[in-house]
């Protein structure tokens, strides 16, 4: 009877610490780094719709959220309350951008010097089954705590860092130049319909790709420090332009 | 009602009452509303309400099911379905005191707004609870008792890890990982066919896992019983918990606090001697719990043996 007893007790105990996760929807997030022009030897070399040549040797950027768009997102008459308070939360977030289901909210400095195809792993949300067609995307600047700070140029405050050289085409003497910027923007980059659990997928990834082809042109870098806000400015709309979401 | 005063009558006279007495009142008393929110009165179906005869053993086990839901929909809500078996030893080394120790087992599922479901079984935390009879008005058969409650939850459940080796949530441990002192008042009253039942417990619950402390609540009980028959008896009343703000890394967890309602029915039947059988319904009436936290009906049957 005892034997039995300490069999019982021990069974109990063994069931009694067991766990079983199923993840449920998954949405990865990643940056890639520009497609074009090619980095070589650390630089990336463009070259301007004037025929200037723009060497960057230094160049950050920093992400501050990345959130999913519902495909009736702009259809507010059918929202709950719940759904309200989270576009509240969600929609209206910048400087300290919050994490939620549809959104990742940590900010991220990206070297706009790393060669094509590599990828930045901005997080993994987890969202509500529905139909969803687009990604939010909002640069601003970098908190202390953002993720992939560097070293060589303070980014806290910055959106925007870009140094280098320009080369006019005229051949004269090359120019260097240093820009920051702490504007921000905000693009939704849209994709085909996609379904979110029930019949549909349970695991989706995206990749936010940019093509630098025409980031420069036009930007008076040759002209005086003065304009190196507008020209910051300038720069992040033409970035902003640039951006596509990828689903591989 | 006579005069209250201080019983000390002697151990034949116990004995009778305390006979007479499971025999009308073998019935284990409902569980809490919330016992798992640290509410109401833990000791009373293990216990009942009457007065113990010296050694008095009894031995319960109990089933529970209850939901609850906390959060914004489509936003940070979590659904949790809970499934317990309390395991109850009670004991009365005295005729003035009653002991209770209870090791639950408990499984919870949890659904996250993803569809992520986690699901997580264990070991809950030993409690210990003690109940002193400090008054009464008459030695024998009394009609009214008064008894203080004392009770101390134990963090014995082991902390438990997902596959990764990280701490599961919190909604999925099967302990809190705190000491949660409790103290309260219960009151009695016999008069056959019919009995009432009314306590108030505090829990003082400690810092635990991960640095965060429960809600401080104070569970309030009330039942009024009536016996249909010798064997058979029906149960109806309140149980409701006041409780503050859970408190998470400093902060005031919003959807804590508040307190709830829930009516309650009980039936409760006696096949064999020392035997008893019952199966409760409990389900909230008012919710006024801070936040958007839903808690749903709760759903309980159970055995008990007399030694």
């Amino acid at each position: 009877m005892s034997k039995l007893l300490r069999i019982a007790a021990v069974s109990v105990v063994l069931a009694s610490c067991s766990s079983s996760d199923d993840p449920g929807i998954e949405v990865d997030v990643a940056i890639a780094s520009p497609s074009s022009p090619a980095v070589v030897e650390g630089v990336r070399t463009f070259e301007t719709n004037q025929g200037h040549r723009i060497v960057l040797t230094k160049a950050y950027l920093a992400t501050g959220s990345v959130g999913l768009l519902a495909c009736l997102d702009h259809d507010h008459h059918h929202l709950t309350w719940g759904e309200r308070l989270r576009r509240l939360i969600v929609a209206d977030a910048h400087a300290h951008s919050m994490s939620s289901p549809v959104q990742l909210g940590i900010p991220v400095v990206e070297s706009l010097l790393a060669p094509a195809g590599e990828r930045i792993h901005v997080g993994t949300m987890e969202p509500p089954p529905g139909d969803y067609c687009g990604l939010r995307y909002a640069a601003f600047a970098a908190d202390h705590d953002a993720a992939g700070l560097p070293e060589d140029v303070s980014m806290e405050g910055k959106t925007l860092y870009l140094e280098g050289l320009f080369e006019p085409a005229d051949g004269s003497a090359a120019v260097a130049f240093q820009i920051d910027s702490a504007e921000s923007f905000e693009i939704d980059l849209i994709f085909p319909q996609l379904e979110l659990g029930g019949s549909g997928e349970l695991e989706a990834s995206f990749s936010l790709g940019k093509s630098g082809d025409h980031w420069f042109d036009d930007l008076p870098l040759d002209t005086s420090a003065d304009l190196s806000e507008a020209i910051g400015t300038t720069f992040l709309l033409r970035l902003r332009d640039s951006l596509k979401v990828q689903m591989p | 009602m006579g005069d209250l005063y201080l019983g000390a009558g002697s151990a034949a006279s116990i004995l009778l009452i305390g006979m007479a007495i499971a025999l009308l009142w073998l019935t284990p008393r409902p569980a809490l509303a919330c016992a798992v929110c640290s509410c109401g009165d833990p000791t009373l179906t293990a216990m009942g309400a009457e007065k113990p005869f010296q050694n008095r053993l009894r031995a319960s086990l109990e089933a529970r099911h209850r939901t609850d839901t906390v959060g914004i929909a489509r936003l940070n809500e979590m659904s949790l379905s809970e499934q317990r078996l309390d395991a109850r030893l009670a004991w009365a080394p005295t005729d003035r005191i009653f002991l209770l120790a209870s090791l639950p087992l408990l499984r919870r599922e949890i659904e996250y707004v993803n569809l992520a479901r986690h699901t997580a079984t264990g070991v809950g935390d030993l409690e210990l609870h003690a109940r002193f009879f400090v008054l009464q008005d008459r030695e024998f058969a009394p009609r009214h008792l008064v008894s203080l409650l004392a009770g101390m939850r134990f963090p014995t459940s082991p902390l438990q890890r997902g596959t990764g080796g990280d701490l599961l949530p919190l909604e999925l441990q099967s302990g809190a990982g705190s000491f949660d002192p409790a103290v309260g008042l219960a009151y009695a009253f016999f008069d056959f066919p019919w009995s009432v039942y009314a306590s108030g417990n505090f829990t003082l619950p400690t810092e635990g896992i991960e640095g965060i402390r429960a809600s401080r609540s104070l569970g309030l009980t009330s039942a009024l019983q009536y016996q249909l028959r010798p064997s058979l008896g029906l149960r109806g009343g309140f149980d409701a918990r006041i409780e503050d703000k859970t408190v998470e890394g400093g902060e005031r967890s919003p959807d804590s606090g508040g307190w709830i309602a829930f009516g309650t029915a009980e039936l409760l039947y006696s096949p064999l001697t020392d035997v008893m059988l019952y199966g409760s319904a409990r389900l909230p009436v008012f919710n006024a719990l801070d936040g958007r936290h839903v808690e749903g009906p709760i759903f309980g049957a159970g055995v008990a043996y007399d030694f």
